[in-house]
This record gives structure tokens, sequence and C-alpha cells, in this order.
């Protein structure tokens, strides 16, 4: 990134129209196109099955975007969803989420899937995100990110026919099929 | 003909027609498409970048598809690319390599993009691939994955604007882009 920009932060974040939706990436304000329907579409499904799970065995709350999550004061990101466990609550604030929430997705649309694999990848090791998903709808995959000492480990890519399980979520299962079989071809 | 329903070993594997390229994942014959002009775009330009750094450095001896890699009875693939280390090349036979090669590059294409990410990954980590490449046409993204204790951790992830490295490959570098700038439509 070039260090000739001039670099936002988040007082700044505030100020953009609520009409169009921004992330600040270091510094630097990005702009959030709106999701085709498939991306919805894993968004709600998802949304559904893990906040049922969280909800059942009192795990803690989760949220789906647009919610701000301040990493940093110039890092504001607004992931597709996120989980924040019991003991960490205290993260939670009436106005956004400060600092690294437990477990985040991401589902990339293909505006946005460079910066989910790449600068999004580095953010969220670096602020400590434990764990980290992203869903590709067109290979029909979600790869898990479990953090490690400083780097992001490979815990699972998982395809149909799979089981995905997340170590953040102890004891939750998803079978693939029901994320991605019932989708519209696109 | 040969029937696709039991498990197969190599020895099947080298019965299956010239005519179509198939890989063998646990046991199972799977067809290998041949892969869109895109893809062999971003091949030649990878092999290029690499060939010319391995060969001034005397590093070792790299490949492309098709490349039988032997990993096991029931495990044989044809990685887009591979390196085998000078001090590996005992696994270089007259007809395939014996073993897990030192780093392997898959670039994604629709019809593959589970497999490459799902059971490759795992093959590649249980027998000891130390290095993976993702390619990603689509997010113009390289995933550099290493080996860690028993599973591969996230090295870096590579878009527009960086430059990727390789802990296998000393020294390399390429810039991302180069790898994927196209003057057609892709």
């Amino acid at each position: 990134m070039s260090n000739t920009k001039t670099r936002f932060t988040y007082s700044d974040y505030l100020e953009t129209s609520d009409d169009e939706r921004y992330e600040l990436l270091n510094g630097e304000l990005v702009l959030s196109p709106s999701p085709k329907e498939i991306h919805q579409y894993i968004s709600s499904v998802l949304h559904i099955l893990i906040g049922t799970f969280a909800r059942e065995h009192n795990l803690g709350r989760v949220y789906f975007s647009p919610f701000d999550v301040v990493l940093s004061d110039t890092n504001v990101v607004q992931p597709d969803l996120l989980f924040v466990s019991n003991e960490r609550t205290q993260i939670i604030t009436p106005d956004n989420i400060r600092g690294a929430p437990d477990l985040v997705v991401e589902i990339l649309s293909p505006s946005t899937a460079e910066l989910e694999r790449t600068t999004k990848l580095e953010l969220y090791a670096r602020h400590g995100v434990r764990e980290y998903w992203i869903v590709d709808p067109s290979a029909k995959t979600i790869m898990v990110l479990v953090l490690g000492l400083d780097r992001f480990e490979v815990g699972g890519i998982y395809g149909i026919g799979h089981i995905l399980r997340s170590p953040t979520l102890e004891g939750f299962r998803l079978p693939m099929e029901e994320l991605f079989e019932a989708s519209l071809e696109t | 003909m040969i029937d696709v329903k039991v498990k197969h070993t190599y020895a099947d594997y080298l019965k299956t027609s010239d005519e179509e390229r198939f890989e063998l994942l646990d046991g199972e014959l799977v067809m290998a498409p041949a892969p869109l002009l895109y893809h062999q775009f971003i091949l030649r330009k990878l092999l290029n970048a690499i060939s010319g750094y391995v060969d001034e450095h005397d590093l070792g001896e790299l490949f492309c598809s098709p490349t039988d890699v032997v990993l096991s009875e029931t495990d044989v693939v044809q990685p887009d690319i591979l390196f085998v280390s000078r001090q590996r090349n005992k696994i270089l036979k007259p007809e395939c390599v014996q073993g897990a090669p030192d780093l392997v590059v898959e670039i994604l294409s629709p019809s593959t993009a589970e497999l490459d990410r799902t059971t490759k990954l795992e093959l590649y980590a249980y027998h000891g691939v130390k290095e993976y490449w993702i390619v990603d046409p689509e997010a113009k993204t390289v995933m550099v994955l290493l080996r860690g204790q028993n599973r591969f951790e996230v090295a870096g992830t590579y878009g527009k604007g960086h430059t990727l490295q390789s802990p296998t490959l000393e020294g390399f570098t390429v810039q991302v882009e180069d790898l994927f700038e196209v003057y057609w439509e892709a």
C-alpha cells in the first residue's frame, strides 16, 4: 500500500455516507459493493445454522453484516458473519465490536475475493481472530483457518460430501450439502 | 474397461487410456478435464518465472503437468507444477515422481476447484509435501501454504501489488499481478 496516500481513521470512517458501505483497511476506505443473491443466500443459511447452535448451547452472540468491527483506529471491517463467545462479550459495545471476534466468516464475491484472501486474512491474523472461514460459492468450499502462534493454520477445507467442523464452535457440524446443493444455479 | 467403483491401484491407473487424463485419489479414478486457456496462460507465466530461478541457482528439478506423482499405491496426482530439490532427487524415477515433491502448485479451474482444495490438500499434507501453492485465477491470488507439525500453515496470500515469496525456493520472488495480466478476453 502506498504510504503517500492519506491514511484515514475511524473518525473519518464514521463521516462516510450512510448510503454506501465502506470498510477501513490499513487506513484506506474501501467501498463494499452490494452482494449477489448467492452471497445473501449462503449468508442467511449460515446465520440460521450458526445462530441456532450458539443459542441452543448458550455459547455467545452471532451478528451479520453490516456491523462494524473496530480492530484498530485504521482498521474497521464488516464481516459477513461473526461470533463473540460469552467469555469475551466485553468487546461488544452499543456502536460496534471493539476487538477481534472469536470467529469471522467471509463469503467471497468476485469483486472482493482478492481482499478477503489477502488483506483481510493478514488483518485477522494480526489482530488475533481465532478462527476465519473463507466461503467460496463458485468452488462450493469452505476453508477453515485456525490461528496458530502468529499465523493461520489450515484447519480443513470442506466441499460437497464433507462435514465441516469448527474448533471454536465445539460440536458444531455442517454437512456441506445443506449449504450448496439447494442454492440456485447462477 | 475398468470398473470405476472398486478401489484402484497404480497398476490400474497405468492401464487407463492415454487420450484421457486421470488422477488416482484415495483409490478413485478421477478424470482431469482439459484446462481453460487462461489456466494454461498462468501456468506458462509461473513456470517461466520459477524455471529461470531454479536453473540459475541449481536448486533441483521442475516439472509441469502431465507428470505422474505417485504418493502411494492408491494416490497418484498430476500437479500443474512440481519442484523436487537436489537433495531429494532420489524420488525421481524414469516414469514418475515416487514420493512427495518439495513444492506443489495447483491452479484452480472451475471443474477441479473443489477437489484441489479439499482432497488434494489433505493428501499433500499427509504425504509430506513441504509447500503448496493454491493459485486462484478468479480472485487473482496465490496462497502459499507451508507444512507445519501436521497441517499446512498460511505462509502468505498474495494479490495485486504483492511480491510472492517462497520458503522452499529461498530468494525467489515474483510480482503476482504479472501472472494474471492478459490482453484478451480470459
